[in-house]
């Protein structure tokens, strides 16, 4: 799966889980756009990592969810990618 | 120390007498017996009481779900102390706002919150003066032990109730009233010493102090302190510690029933599994029975009294929506009108309940004189609900939150129905917003689904849904998009921030 591919999945992801549909955002989602920042809570976070890894099939640690690899959308782009890389 | 019925160093010391020895607290690599957990709480007790804390004075608790919590609270309660419990994640404007009014004479919290608090404390001008802050691990804690001076119609517990208004109301509850609900628990749940509570859910709320430490104090059971909800701490406790007993709010319960490698952990010790603080889904019902092979069942309890229900029906399957049947020594009923005449299996009123673990009153009165929450004994919770003939209690929305328009009562919950049940609608809240004539006007806050499409147009079809459904003072004349509803760390939707 390349990025673009991941990336798209994860779009939806965050459509679903935290109905952050990019019409309520004015546009698309910045990639770099903090989500907590647009109010998204540890709550938040924890039902993204539970949707990562039912879509992408993979084991996401409790000390794999930090600021640097959930707190925005390459965040999470790039520790996917990284995750399916090492599977 | 056992000549002090009705008090919490009266509970601890049956305990300490009945098991010492045996486990009482885990966190992480600690354990403390109960003897360990009383001469803690002696210690401690010595240290507040070189801050010249003593019968009735407040203590404020900022602190996290470890032992530290256990022994400050119980030592407070040696000293016939108020324990003011705090959200350690409230920010210093927030924890003042609670403060302010409780008469505390100190903050006990972490290394690394004192600094901020100790600022507030020096700036504020509605810091209470003399008000000190202490890091817990700099308590002095040498000294001889003062005898206990709780004394069972003392206060021991200063609470706040969210309530729907927006402003935290203050609730002052007595050692027996503690008591009370711990002998409450005890003898509904029966609990027993050899008893794992996983205690992840807040000890600072009701929830937490309530079925975890309480459960614990009066059972001797043993409690594993997680601080923060943590999928592979919370399996890896279940599994280490055999832990049997797991309260928990909802999103916890289904954040583990949809993770698939719980699959890999014994959790077979689970025997009693239950959520509070939110009603929980009938899908998070089923992933989490599918994933433990335990039901996830209801409780039912509010700041004012602690936990007032529990469904621990055999059928759980066919009465998963109930949060079961009042616990022992509460008289519970579903009032119309005539709060005096109780209603009928099946009618739909206000849960009131008379229970000797209920606080009598607010602190500073009642917030609405005409209708009292605490009258004649008994208190209305303010929450909707029916029983069902077998005296189950099913809980479907909140009376204080009927919205006044056009001369007419709305419940919010009606309209609520009609617009989830659009395809495109994932969340709903609808709250009484404030009219042009000072009365209330109907506003639907909705969270859309990922395919919503247009707002515009979405719009117009939940006003138009609505209209085909409801009378026309129901209909919404505000609909307001927002990316997600603001929610209290128990998952309770605040509705103040909605208005």
């Amino acid at each position: 799966m390349d990025t673009a591919a991941i990336d798209a999945q994860v779009r939806t992801l965050v459509a679903e889980r935290l109905r952050l549909a990019d019409a309520a955002l004015d546009g698309p989602l910045d990639p770099d756009a903090s989500l907590p920042e647009l109010g998204i809570d540890s709550t938040g976070v924890m039902s993204l990592v539970v949707g990562v890894e039912e879509r992408f099939d993979i084991e996401v640690p409790d000390g794999d969810i930090t600021t640097a690899n959930f707190g925005t959308l390459r965040g999470i782009t790039g520790y996917v990618e990284r995750m399916l890389v090492r599977r | 120390m056992t000549d002090t019925p009705g008090t919490l160093p009266g509970l601890l010391a049956a305990t300490v007498e009945r098991q010492g020895a045996r486990p009482a607290l885990i966190s992480g690599d600690r354990r403390l017996a109960w003897d360990d957990v009383a001469a803690d709480v002696g210690r401690r007790a010595a240290g507040l009481a070189a801050r010249d804390v003593g019968p009735g004075d407040g203590v404020a608790l900022v602190l996290p779900n470890d032992v530290e919590f256990v022994t400050t609270f119980l030592a407070a309660g040696h000293l016939g102390a108020v324990a003011v419990p705090l959200n350690p994640l409230f920010t210093v404007a927030e924890l003042g706002r609670h403060l302010a009014g409780t008469g505390a004479r100190g903050i006990v919290t972490t290394g690394a919150l004192r600094p901020a608090l100790a600022a507030w404390a020096a700036e504020a001008p509605d810091a209470p003066a003399g008000l000190w802050v202490a890091d817990v691990a700099d308590l002095p804690s040498g000294g001889v032990t003062p005898p206990p001076a709780a004394t069972a119609d003392g206060p021991a517990l200063h609470a706040f109730s969210s309530g729907s208004t927006g402003t935290p109301k203050g609730i002052l509850r007595t050692q027996a009233q503690l008591v009370a609900e711990a002998d409450q628990f005890y003898d509904t749940v029966k609990l027993a010493e050899d008893d794992v509570i996983l205690s992840v859910v807040a000890l600072f709320h009701a929830h937490g102090l309530g079925n975890c430490l309480l459960a614990a104090l009066r059972s001797g059971a043993a409690m594993v302190l997680v601080d923060q909800f943590r999928r592979d701490a919370v399996l890896g406790a279940i599994e280490h510690e055999r832990v049997s007993v797991f309260p928990s709010v909802p999103f916890i319960g289904h954040t583990l029933g949809e993770t698939r490698r719980a699959e890999r952990a014994d959790t077979r010790s689970l025997r009693l599994c239950f959520t509070a603080g939110a009603p929980l889904a009938r899908a998070t019902y089923d992933l989490f029975g599918a994933r433990f092979g335990v039901p996830l069942r209801q409780l039912y309890g509010c700041s004012e009294a602690g936990s007032v229900t529990i469904n621990l029906d055999g059928d759980a399957d066919a009465l998963a929506g109930s949060v079961g049947r009042p616990m022992k020594g509460i008289d519970l009923v579903v009032a119309g009108e005539d709060a005096a005449a109780p209603l009928a299996a099946g009618e739909t009123g206000e849960i009131a309940f008379a229970s000797p673990a209920a606080a009598t009153g607010y602190v500073g009165g009642e917030p609405d004189a005409g209708r009292p929450s605490f009258a004649g004994g008994w208190y209305r919770t303010g929450d909707l609900g029916h029983l069902d003939a077998a005296g189950n209690l099913y809980v479907t929305g909140r009376s204080t939150l009927f919205i006044s328009t056009s001369g007419y009562k709305v419940d919010p919950v009606e309209v609520e129905e009609v617009i989830s049940g659009h395809p495109a609608v994932a969340e709903v809240v609808v709250v009484g917003a404030r009219g042009p004539l000072g009365d209330e006007v109907v506003k639907a806050v909705v969270v859309c689904g990922p395919d919503a499409g247009d707002p515009g147009g979405l719009r117009r079809e939940l006003v138009a849904r609505c209209g085909g459904r409801l009378a026309a003072h129901k209909v919404p004349r505000i609909v307001e998009f927002r990316d997600e509803l603001p929610r209290s760390p128990l998952g309770k939707i605040l509705r103040k921030y909605l208005v």
